[in-house]
């Protein structure tokens, strides 16, 4: 097998929401409507919300984009879309590589199952095989130094301990393409820094990264570039600094920005 | 050099991924995603399992507990409608087992199949899953509940001493036969109910209906009529019949491989166009 470099790129992508009131989520009340022909279709015929206009983004290795801008901008549903989880209604989206997303890493877990069967379970979720995941199972448990508690139903663990859990399976592979919505907010602070280390070593492998994230901070420190969202389209991007500086979001913000990150961890 | 600790290097490679999406949706792609879930059976068929001990949680039993359940209701009626309609017990008992555990087979496919992208929602939004995964995952749980539900058949024929003999076997090609059609069926309605919503209570209701016109307490020949229409034209009995005959200890009766596998041909033909056009909206209509 050759190696290739990976590459992320969206050309014009436009996604639209389609919202779906009343009557429109019912088969009765549309076959009846379009029996009487008494709906008048203008548009489409359908409300929608554009989450995404014309966004072009190309992204090959070594590129490292930090995504701001408000809440409902539309980051999280970038993020979505390059992953391939909503398809464009205009514009194209491609990707190759070894990808690893980080949205809401606690998907997918049984709370009757013990620790290591999450381990499993939630490993084979990342696309690996279970004999795959049984070569991981020592490391990372090691890292979440659960001990004894990863043979007990993980209904009984504390928050942080799920933050643990889940966390280490969700950055236990080698990604090549990296999609981070928001940084992960570990809890105590003997683990807070050796999540931090970990994450850093796997966003130092991995040859793109798009980090979407409130926390200017973070941005400036792991990003080489940044894109600034509004109302879904993409109003600047570029050197960090200077998008930053375009979007407004100067020192001042900045602490006004940290809060937001902490309210959207939520 | 003795490995003292785990490096980042020894981590497996994150899934390789190479798609493109916004462009007309392809036979390929659709294709694609069949191939692709097929290929993650461990990922699906760990979800069935967790499915049944969730469901089964607490339960000493766990899903034998749907084995007694069944039991109970098979020997009930059995006594019950034997008597109504006048048959042995060796003939009437494994025949209403049988026409049971295949009624309930298909139609809890069909009555959870409604919820199947709709309660998968979490995944298909955060991770980029082939979403006939989750059609995998319905199938393989109600053939789980299926196989232990086929206790009480093994248990009724040692009652009434009824041996099938090799015939049984014919049983299989007649479930792999009804899975297929169930997959179609899943699909359709999965992708449907998730569009619109008062889809489940439509076919829920139907169901229901389906149960009593389908010889499943009854046999066809009870009717009294050589031929009657909501039997002949009846799928449902086809596919009850392809698995009941063999494990009675006779073939189907003659025509009804071809009439199973037509239909199953034709929902084929049916639903793949539909799955192949809106594959890619089920992300937004869940």
């Amino acid at each position: 097998m050759t190696k290739r470099s990976p590459f992320l790129e969206l050309d014009g992508v436009t996604v639209d929401f389609p919202i779906y009131s009343g009557g429109s989520r019912s088969l009765k009340k549309t076959l009846v409507s379009i029996g009487t022909g008494g709906r008048i279709k203008r548009g489409g015929g359908r409300i929608s919300i554009q989450a995404l206009k014309d966004v072009s983004i190309r992204l090959g290795h070594g590129d490292r984009l930090g995504l701001v801008g408000h809440n409902g901008a539309g980051k999280t549903t970038l993020l979505r879309t390059m992953s391939g989880v909503y398809e464009p209604t205009i514009g194209r989206v491609r990707a190759s590589g070894r990808m690893a997303t980080i949205f809401d890493f606690t998907l997918g877990l049984d709370f009757d199952a013990t620790g290591y069967e999450n381990i499993t379970l939630q490993g084979m979720l990342l696309g690996l095989t279970r004999s795959g995941v049984a070569g991981l199972v020592d490391e990372i448990a090691a890292f979440t130094d659960l001990g004894g508690y990863l043979d007990m139903p993980i209904r009984t663990y504390s928050a942080g301990m799920l933050t643990r859990l889940a966390f280490a399976v969700a950055t236990s592979t080698d990604p090549e393409l990296l999609l981070m919505d928001e940084w992960i907010e570990t809890g105590d602070a003997d683990f807070f820094q050796r999540a931090e280390a970990r994450l850093k070593t796997l966003i130092e492998r991995a040859g793109i990264l798009v980090l979407a994230s409130h926390n200017l901070a973070l941005i400036r420190h792991y990003c080489t570039s940044a894109a600034w969202l509004e109302h879904g389209q993409l109003k600047a991007i570029g050197p960090v600094e200077e998008v930053l500086a375009a979007a407004g979001l100067s020192v001042a913000n900045a602490a006004l920005a940290g809060r937001q990150s902490f309210s959207n961890a939520q | 050099m003795k490995m003292t600790s785990y490096t980042a290097d020894m981590r497996p490679a994150a899934r390789s991924v190479s798609f493109e999406t916004g462009g007309a949706p392809t036979t390929r792609d659709a294709l694609a995603d069949i191939g692709q879930a097929f290929g993650r059976w461990e990922l699906w068929s760990a979800m069935a399992w967790q499915d049944i001990r969730q469901r089964y949680r607490g339960s000493m039993l766990g899903p034998f507990w749907v084995t007694i359940n069944m039991g109970i209701m098979v020997l009930l009626l059995a006594s019950i409608y034997g008597r109504i309609f006048g048959a042995t017990q060796k003939e009437y008992m494994p025949f209403l087992t049988l026409g049971f555990l295949t009624w309930l087979w298909m139609a809890n496919t069909a009555t959870e199949s409604t919820m199947l992208f709709v309660v998968a929602n979490r995944y298909i939004k955060q991770t980029r899953l082939p979403i006939t995964l989750f059609v995998f995952r319905l199938l393989a749980r109600n053939l789980i509940v299926l196989a232990h539900n086929f206790v009480v058949y093994v248990v009724v024929i040692l009652i009434v001493g009824l041996r099938p003999g090799w015939v049984a076997v014919l049983a299989i090609p007649g479930l792999l036969l009804g899975t297929i059609c169930m997959f179609w069926i899943s699909m359709f309605f999965g992708m449907l109910s998730a569009r619109f919503r008062d889809f489940p209570q439509i076919i829920n209701s139907l169901i229901q209906v389906v149960f009593y016109v389908t010889p499943i307490l009854w046999q066809p020949g009870q009717l009294g009529v050589k031929r009657f229409v909501i039997v002949d034209f009846n799928p449902v009995y086809y596919f009850i019949e392809i698995v009941r005959s063999p494990l009675m200890g006779h073939e189907p009766p003659a025509g009804f491989w071809k009439v199973t596998s037509l239909i199953t041909l034709g929902i084929t033909v049916i639903v793949f166009p539909i799955f192949r056009r809106f594959r890619g909206r089920v992300a937004y209509w869940v």
